[in-house]
């Protein structure tokens, strides 16, 4: 007599079950269309930046996510990668930037406070040196990446400030503007800072 | 005998329909495990996800830089769209590579991009609906450390001199002295992410430099900069009591 097969094996349906959960929890949505054009800025600008120190932080990131559903693995992802982070410095002179003649041959300049003018990962140094991607869901996105770029920028910003970028931007500023200066016939250039 | 086996088809069909709301028992808790995680996050422990993340600085490395930015180009664009060619530069173009004809210096620029488009996980065609907005600043200004240093005194080729009654000034030529894609933050990010690892960025983002400074060229970057260098120039001298200046 031939036996009657259950309908549905509890055995094989747990797993499918468990993997639809997963698959419905970690998310597959429709992408939607792109933006259109009018959205989408072009400018030109103008823009009075003097940067004179410059800072490169080559920095190495390690992202990491393991994922598990009753302590089986479902996903497992690994990314180690390279790139700088370039930070430059100096005075932006929109801010109150001033010349004054101060008796015969000698000027005064004044300087607003130095500052970081750009802090940007360049991407054209990345160096991937290993990617796993496994599982179920979508391996890294582009968000992921730069998460970890901002926050490392951010560590970068507070090192360059302590490693004094700053003082130095200062120093190169004043020591080029004194020599177009000078160059000019001025006998004495002084510096104030606008604080 | 047929009692019996009619006994046996009951308890039979009683298993199936124990069976059956069982899996639909389970099916509810699965049902309402996943709201609880979709809406406020409770997983109960059957769904563990662990992130880690860690940086180091390898190298630091300094310059003494002397530029000044003038001008500055802000090109938001979508990758790939807006590098789709038109349909029938596209139709063209795949009817030459079919039959292997040469390509023109315009269709090996839509080759290579279909070449990235394939490297990196991106359809070459309108339709596809990945893809994600960038936004890259091209600057353009002077960079005085050129030509052993426009501000060293004794230089011939010196910013300025002295014609007479006359301050002649000669800045270096301006140029494109910085290109940088923007990198975007998920909180201001408004739409969807795309998978993408370092090395495709990479190579994304070289290709949308190169097309960025065309862009800033075409949009005429450089006239603004010379304009906005040599007003500055001017104001500066001016401000200093020379009012005669010459640019050369």
């Amino acid at each position: 007599m031939r036996k009657s097969r259950p309908l549905f094996s509890p055995f094989l349906l747990f797993p499918l079950m468990g993997a639809l959960f997963l698959f419905l929890a970690t998310g597959c949505t429709d992408t939607p269309p792109p933006p259109p054009q009018e959205e989408l800025e072009r400018k030109v600008r103008t823009l009075l930046e003097l940067p004179t120190y410059e800072q490169n932080y080559r920095e190495v990131i390690y992202l990491g996510e393991q994922a598990s559903f009753l302590s089986i693995p479902t996903r497992d992802l690994r990314l180690l990668f390279s790139l700088d982070i370039t930070v430059e410095a100096g005075i932006d002179l929109r801010d109150s930037f001033r010349i004054a003649p101060r008796g015969w041959q000698q000027l005064t300049i004044t300087l607003p406070e130095p500052r970081i003018l750009s802090l940007d990962a360049d991407e054209g140094s990345i160096r991937q040196y290993f990617i796993k991607e496994w599982g179920l869901g979508a391996g890294f996105g582009r968000l992921d990446l730069y998460d970890e770029i901002n926050a490392v920028k951010e560590r970068v910003r507070r090192e360059a400030v302590e490693r004094g970028i700053l003082e130095k931007a200062r120093e190169n500023a004043e020591t080029l503007l004194r020599q177009m200066f000078l160059m000019a016939g001025f006998e004495s250039v002084q510096f104030r800072t606008e604080r | 005998m047929a009692k019996n086996n009619g006994r046996k088809k009951g308890k039979a069909s009683l298993k199936q329909i124990l069976r059956l709301m069982i899996l639909v028992l389970i099916l509810l808790i699965l049902f309402t495990a996943l709201v609880l995680y979709r809406e406020f996050g409770l997983t109960f422990g059957l769904y563990r996800k662990n992130r880690e993340s860690s940086s180091q600085t390898l190298e630091i490395r300094s310059r003494d830089l002397e530029r000044l930015y003038t001008a500055e180009v802000v090109w938001d664009l979508v990758f790939p769209h807006d590098f789709f060619p038109d349909p029938r530069d596209w139709e063209i173009y795949q009817a030459k590579l079919r039959t292997r004809h040469p390509l023109d210096p315009e269709e090996w620029a839509l080759d290579r991009f279909r070449r990235l488009c394939e490297e990196t996980g991106f359809k070459p065609e309108p339709g596809d609906t990945k893809f994600f907005v960038l936004r890259v600043v091209v600057k353009g200004g002077y960079d005085f450390s050129e030509n052993g240093g426009f501000t060293l005194p004794g230089n011939p080729k010196a910013l300025v001199r002295w014609d007479h009654d006359t301050l002649v000034i000669t800045p270096p030529v301006v140029k494109i002295l910085s290109v940088r894609v923007e990198d975007p933050r998920r909180e201001e990010y408004k739409f969807p992410d795309v998978p993408l690892s370092p090395d495709k960025l990479r190579l994304i983002t070289a290709h949308v430099s190169r097309a960025a400074e065309e862009k800033a060229l075409q949009w005429g970057l450089l006239e603004e900069a010379r304009a906005n260098g040599e007003k500055l120039l001017t104001r500066m001298f001016n401000d200093a009591g020379i009012d005669k200046l010459r640019f050369e």
